[in-house]
């Protein structure tokens, strides 16, 4: 019956948050958050890097993924408002680490990210997207832990 | 007064007949994309398959299924305290964690499942549909991401509702494919790569297996994600 709701009643009207602009201009285009409350779920391996959560979510007990996490997430413009839910997929890639960032946003459409673990400043790159991300190129910076009660900052700039 | 008594009784219960015709009407209507299970199966064979990532779910919690959250239904959330996705942004949507094995059982990866509500669902239209996005990390190999339109007509005009209604479990099997686009030709497709999928093209189909399902959002269920890479973009 959720569903039949959900068909009924009137979508959410888009958000009216900044879009990606055209490169050359230079500088973060845009900013998004992630609040310490706004963490969904967190599963990791024994040698994975993230403490779990909800308390009750089961670990990631298979030899295969001893290394991995996978996490999500509501994400925050700059404004406060939430504006999409996203996932953190991280492992081994080849010889090092990398992580796969994958944000929701609504009517924007889908955004995929891509950052090594070999990058210490946590920059990677835009790996595809839909929608209004079907074409954007450049860069992404995730901050883990930018300052009290944020859990995630990410950047994503046109390439440069 | 008699007469106008009677006159609104008698729109009332044309309203509730007009009101039944039209859901008894909806639920046995033969929307075009009803057969797309028959027709889109036999495209992703085991044979023809770069890529086969399945994922479960039982009644009792166990399966491959970490976490599941959702704006309040029918999904009962797991584990207990995970977050609901309350705001408006998000309401319409679903957040599922879990790990993924391939088509004979062995574990490959994790993966998230993403959705958004789509504003294009109509009832008159017999589509309940979510933008849907997958994403599977197999370690060692790299991350795909995987788009698609996903329609849960069937699903809620012949399970979810009918177990809503009702109270009694559903018992299945009932084998269902899940992607109704974006592509033209019903598929979803590849957005974005990592590691050894880096720059592939290609689309694939979600199918989905319910066993059971209970009025409180309890199921036993299988998932499959069956991929077809593009041989002639071989990425990077």
């Amino acid at each position: 019956m959720a569903w039949v709701v959900l068909a009924l009643r009137p979508q959410a009207p888009p958000e009216s948050i900044q879009a990606i602009i055209s490169p050359g201009e230079g500088g973060p285009v845009e900013q998004w958050f992630v609040r310490d409350a706004d963490v969904l779920a967190v599963t990791s391996g024994p040698e994975g890097r993230e403490q779990l959560t909800p308390a009750g979510i089961g670990p990631l007990t298979e030899a295969r993924l001893a290394g991995a996490d996978a996490a999500t997430m509501k994400i925050r413009n700059r404004d406060g408002a939430v504006i999409g839910i996203a996932s953190r997929l991280a492992g081994t890639q080849g010889e090092d680490r990398a992580a796969l960032w994958t944000f929701v946003l609504g009517r924007r459409g889908t955004l995929a990210a891509e950052v090594p673990s070999t990058d210490p400043g946590g920059r990677g790159r835009l790996a595809g997207g839909t929608e209004e991300f079907a074409a954007v190129t450049g860069r992404f910076t995730e901050q883990p832990g930018p300052e009290p009660g944020l859990r995630w900052r990410f950047e994503l700039s046109p390439a440069p | 007064m008699k007469k106008v008594t009677a006159w609104c009784l008698a729109a009332a219960g044309g309203f509730l007949l007009g009101v039944l015709a039209v859901v008894v009407g909806l639920y046995f209507f033969p929307f075009a994309h009803l057969d797309r299970t028959e027709r889109m199966l036999p495209q992703f064979p085991e044979s023809a398959l770069d890529l086969w990532l399945v994922l479960e779910g039982r009644v009792d919690g166990s399966g491959t299924v970490r976490a599941i959250t959702t704006g309040g239904g029918p999904f009962a959330p797991t584990p207990a305290g995970i977050p609901l996705l309350e705001e408006p942004a998000i309401r319409d949507g679903l957040a599922l964690t879990t790990t993924v094995h391939d088509g004979h059982g062995e574990v490959i990866g994790i993966a998230t499942e993403l959705e958004s509500g789509h504003p294009d669902s109509r009832l008159l239209r017999g589509r309940l549909m979510t933008h849907t996005t997958w994403s599977a990390f197999l370690p060692g190999r790299g991350g795909i991401v995987l788009y698609q339109v996903e329609d849960n007509w069937t699903l809620a005009t012949r399970i979810i509702g009918p177990v809503l209604l009702l109270g009694r479990d559903f018992r299945g099997p009932w084998r269902h494919v899940n992607t109704v686009g974006p592509r033209t030709d019903g598929r979803g497709y590849v957005v974005a790569g990592t590691g050894e999928f880096a720059g592939r093209a290609g689309t694939f189909i979600e199918s989905a297996e319910m066993r059971e399902f209970r009025p409180d959002g309890r199921m036993d269920f299988m998932m499959d994600l069956r991929v077809r890479l593009d041989p002639h973009q071989p990425g990077r």
